[in-house]
């Protein structure tokens, strides 16, 4: 993890109404899909950094939703953490993708499916609500259950507390285990960072594990849900 | 009164002492137990050696697991944070962390959390034979002179200077109370709050931010005014240097830094 400046770009608003930052850096790497920064504006005295999920990425920088109760303008220069996490590691093999959004919101999801794409890997997306200006190969799932027969990935997104409705939205018994490569991006505040404040605490099968240490991407069978 | 090249602050070291060693805490600031973690976390974001001493976040004599549930909600000006301050117990802690301890540039003090007498003597008799630690900040929840001298007492009974940490508001009755029981200085844990929560209880939990600054001054200033014979260290909503150096001015021996450590330590430490 680095910290590093972000130059706003530009504004723009999302399909779903959400202001949208497009961020420059002179970082080399590209995001990856469910990698996460901390961000703030310079000499503002904010009182704690916001976490921004990159929803397209590009070798110089990444597009995020702007936090609600952040003013940041374009010309504004953020301060930024990170990359936190590796992000999404989706199987080389895996071509059938079921993506899906407990309680987050799909936004930070779609970078995730831009990969999907660009490996020739379908998608079924699932989430509480769907916002307009899905790529139209997309498909919408509608029973989750045969989506999980078909899938042979599956990627996740919610907050902690969402976690533990996961398997009864899936209908699974609780005994029952899924048969594919899973990964879950964890959407937590991480007031710090850098595993000091223990605020992003997420229970797993062996204790507890940091999002901004171990994650925000974590192996779903590690997770207890 | 020494000056600070560095920003023109002035300050000056002070020294806990409980008359078997003396830990000089130079330069005067040093983070607030929570904030950096048990030894290195924080990695290159913070230059620990322009600290007067790093506080070890809060540990217990055994295992703690955090709070379940929202452990961050914003407030005006600040956000409440309610962790249920877990780590892996004492012994574990020593383990993992000893050899980075003797590694840092400044002088390590331990935060220890305990309701018990018992515990809290096991613990500085534990610590006595880590050559790497220098004192020992006490956590205290309880504004009751009693209390707090028997917590003292069983912890400064032993080798390690003890910063005696009192809750938020503290009367100056229990802050001489710890000091008659042994305590080297005395600190402040941040102030805490409530917002309103799932199902309608309230979400408790300890409160940062600038806002938190105006009332940490006023009661620091209320125990300075009080004519402790011990060094007072002021902590909460410390944003910026002329924030330290109100403390300063105001009469704090030192100060302790939070959650700016996570934003822009530079803008208090410099650099």
């Amino acid at each position: 993890m680095r910290r590093f400046t972000a130059h706003v770009e530009s504004l723009s608003l999302s399909p779903t109404g959400q202001t949208v930052l497009r961020l420059l850096t002179s970082e080399q790497n590209t995001p990856r899909p469910g990698q996460a920064f901390l961000a703030l504006l310079p000499g503002r005295t904010e009182v704690a950094r916001s976490v921004l999920l990159p929803v397209e990425c590009s070798p110089n920088g990444f597009s995020c939703e702007r936090p609600i109760d952040r003013a940041w303008r374009q010309g504004d220069d953020l301060d930024l953490l990170g990359p936190i996490g590796t992000g999404f590691r989706p199987p080389v093999n895996s071509r059938r993708w079921l993506v899906l959004s407990v309680d987050t919101g799909i936004a930070a999801m779609l970078p995730l499916i831009q990969t999907a794409r660009e490996r020739r890997a379908s998608v079924s997306l699932w989430a509480s609500t769907i916002p307009r200006g899905l790529p139209p190969d997309v498909e919408l799932a509608t029973n989750l259950r045969t989506s999980l027969a078909w899938a042979d990935f599956l990627a996740v997104s919610s907050t902690a507390a969402g976690l533990t409705g996961l398997r009864s939205l899936l209908s699974l018994e609780a005994d029952e285990h899924i048969a594919m490569e899973a990964q879950a991006l964890v959407v937590t505040d991480m007031p710090c960072g850098f595993g000091a404040c223990m605020a992003c605490g997420v229970r797993s099968r062996r204790g507890w594990k940091l999002a901004c240490q171990d994650g925000p991407v974590f192996p779903l069978e590690g997770l207890t849900w | 009164m020494l000056e600070d090249d560095r920003s023109g602050s002035r300050w000056q070291p002070f020294m806990l002492t409980n008359g078997k060693r003396d830990l000089a805490i130079d330069p005067p600031w040093t983070n607030a137990g929570g904030t950096l973690g048990f030894s290195t976390e924080a990695g290159s974001l913070i230059d620990l050696s322009r600290l007067g001493a790093f506080i070890s976040n809060p540990i217990s004599l055994h295992r703690r697991q955090p709070a379940g549930g929202t452990r961050t909600v914003a407030t005006p000006g600040g956000f409440l944070l309610h962790t249920g301050l877990p780590n892996a117990g004492l012994r574990t802690i020593i383990s993992r962390h000893r050899h980075r301890w003797a590694g840092l540039p400044c002088p390590i003090i331990l935060h220890l959390i305990s309701r018990e007498a018992d515990e809290l003597t096991r613990m500085a008799e534990m610590l006595e034979l880590v050559d790497e630690v220098a004192g020992i900040e006490l956590g205290l929840e309880e504004d009751d002179p009693a209390i707090v001298a028997k917590l003292v007492g069983a912890t400064a009974a032993r080798e390690l200077p003890v910063l005696a940490r009192l809750p938020f508001g503290a009367r100056p009755a229990t802050a001489e109370a710890a000091l008659e029981a042994g305590a080297a200085g005395i600190s402040f844990g941040p102030p805490r709050g409530a917002v309103p929560g799932p199902k309608g209880i309230p979400l408790q939990g300890r409160l940062y931010g600038p806002a938190v600054f105006p009332l940490a001054l006023e009661a620091m200033t209320a125990m300075v005014n009080a004519g402790l014979s011990a060094p007072i260290m002021g902590s909460g909503g410390v944003y910026r240097r002329s924030d330290l150096q109100a403390m300063l001015d105001a009469g704090a021996s030192g100060v302790q830094l939070d959650s700016v450590l996570w934003t822009e330590p530079e803008l208090v430490l410099g650099g």
